[in-house]
């Protein structure tokens, strides 16, 4: 068989570096991490949207209750706090609801039983106007004077213990996933090294040649760029598949796609979880090689 | 261009492989280290080629002490020697021509810039045709001519080459001479060990002898 020599020379040089070796074992690895970290972060973004939201919906209302007071009729409680709010800035609008919505709001407590002969306090709901500042305490102290058996809330108590957990759920999460970018840089550290301790060969003859460490890394890290980034991409697309089948599983299975349409942005997040894997396994194995020759020498 | 002073060298903190070893090669000469089997001869160029430290004495090279240089400039001085190993070190997985390539390659050369010279080199060692089989489908004297292929292809001031001949036949040792005594004529430092008493007699070379880890004075006196 004849063959030119043109014919056969391969078009780019070949890695100084044999492939092979540990390479499968970390990919599996890398991509499982890369999975627990889109599952953590989409967790911790979740967490943080669903306190916005609630926090959201509860901060734009107010209720103000109005017991019976012996001595002063409940009409003229009700008109007085109703005179008062109207004149407060920050009050958006505010209105009495009907006997028969407040008793709806009762009944999970008192069941079905007819209300009829009991004092059902009043309901007065407000919405606040974002535009203009509530003096909150001045506020309680004019409807003090004017309906003695009002009380005015506006849900912040609710309001601080939704935002302290969901932030400490996110803060949770965070430090996970700052666990799992150390796990993740630690099997890198493994699998460099035992890549180096499997081709010493080829590491002292450049060394021997002239080779510098970061020439030397430069043949490993961009491997390890490509690995980390793919198994990335892999831990992502199983994150992905995860939430739809998972979404199928407890019944929203239809919606699956439009939710993960309508929340693209966390979608957007989660491409992080490949980029930062392919960031760590890169400068990771760098540290490593340079580690490894200072070692060496 | 090298110089060894009361040079010793011991293995792990064992005997000592290297004694008060003294010499110096001059720019552009040629030199033969000779002896038995074990005498330290390959210990001793490890020393020049920077792959082992001495645990005494002084090597200075290129007129610098090597034990007060700075790690960062180990790479540079590197380069400037051409090895040929006595096990050869050749990269299984690269081609003989990425192998002879290696050095220019790590120097940072582009493939287009040097691809004439390795050509040109892999031909003269009589493997113009073998430039992309891969080692372990070669003989040892065709790995032996990659190894000094790769040693020259820089053209580094200094050559050190150990056993350069070993598995080649006489003819092809004697042409593998020539290019050694040709690169020398250029102004290449050259140092061969060797066991060949032919290859030693056929040049009017300096010879040092190495006897159990000694430079013997007296047969080495007869060339300076
Ligand atoms: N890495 C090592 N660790 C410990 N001892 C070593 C090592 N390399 C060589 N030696 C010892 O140092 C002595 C000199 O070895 P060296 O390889 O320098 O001999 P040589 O003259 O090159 O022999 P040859 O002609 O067989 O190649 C020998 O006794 C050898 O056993
Ligand atoms: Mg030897």
């Amino acid at each position: 068989m004849v063959v030119s020599d043109s014919a056969r020379r391969p078009d780019r040089a070949s890695p100084l570096f044999p492939r092979g070796g540990g390479e499968g074992a970390l990919l599996g690895v890398m991509a499982i991490m890369s999975f627990l970290a889109c599952v953590t972060l989409a967790f911790a973004l979740g967490a943080t949207r669903l306190a916005h939201i609630w926090e959201r919906g509860l901060s734009g209302q107010a209720t103000v209750q109005i017991a019976d007071v012996a001595g002063i009729a409940m009409e003229a409680q009700v008109a007085g706090a109703m005179q008062v709010l109207g004149a407060t800035p920050g009050i958006g609008a505010a209105r009495v609801m009907t006997r028969e919505e407040s008793e709806d709001l009762l009944r999970p407590w008192l069941g079905d039983a007819d209300l009829g002969a009991v004092p059902v306090p009043v309901l007065i709901a407000i919405t606040l106007d974002p535009g203009a500042p509530l003096d909150v305490e001045g506020l309680r102290g004019r409807l003090a004077q004017v309906a003695p058996g009002a009380t005015f809330d506006d849900h912040s108590r609710w309001n601080q213990g939704l935002t302290s957990a969901s932030s400490a759920i996110s803060w949770a999460a965070y430090a996970v996933l700052l666990l799992i970018a150390a796990a993740a840089a630690a099997s890198v550290v493994f699998a460099a090294r035992a890549a180096l301790q499997a081709h010493r060969d080829v590491v002292d003859v450049l060394h021997l040649t002239g080779a510098t460490a970061s020439f030397i890394g430069r043949q490993v890290q961009w491997r390890f760029f490509v690995l980390g980034g793919g198994a990335g991409l892999a831990g992502l697309a199983f994150a992905v598949v995860f939430a739809i089948g998972f979404s199928v599983l407890v019944g929203t299975g239809g919606s699956a796609l439009t939710s993960l349409a309508a929340n693209w942005d966390v979608v957007l997040w989660l491409l992080l979880v490949p980029v930062a894997a392919a960031v760590i396994a890169m400068a990771t194995a760098r540290f490593t090689v340079r580690r490894f020759l200072a070692e060496a020498n | 261009m090298i110089r060894f002073e009361n040079v010793g060298m011991s293995y792990g903190g064992g005997t000592e492989v290297l004694r008060d070893v003294s010499f110096e090669l001059a720019p552009g000469s040629l030199t033969f280290l000779t002896g038995p089997s074990g005498a330290g001869k390959t210990t001793l160029l490890k020393l020049v080629f920077l792959a082992e430290r001495p645990t005494r004495g002084t090597i200075s090279m290129f007129g610098k002490d090597i034990a007060a240089m700075r790690k960062g400039d180990i790479p540079a001085l590197r380069r400037r020697i051409g090895v040929v190993f006595q096990d050869f070190r050749l990269l299984d997985h690269l081609t003989a021509y990425e192998n002879v390539a290696l050095p220019l390659r790590i120097q940072g050369q582009s493939e287009e810039s040097y691809r004439a010279d390795v050509e040109e080199i892999l031909a003269w060692v009589g493997l113009g045709e073998r430039m992309h089989a891969r080692p372990p489908t070669l003989s040892g004297g065709e790995k032996q001519r990659i190894a000094i292929a790769r040693a020259v292809v820089a053209r580094p001031p200094v050559l050190v080459a150990d056993e350069p001949t070993g598995s080649i036949d006489p003819e092809m040792g004697v042409r593998l001479m020539r290019l050694f005594v040709e690169l020398n004529r250029l102004g290449t430092c050259v140092l061969i060990a060797t066991h060949d008493r032919n290859l030693v007699e056929a040049s009017n070379a300096r010879e040092l002898r190495l006897f159990a880890g000694r430079i013997n004075q007296a047969a080495g006196a007869r060339w300076l």
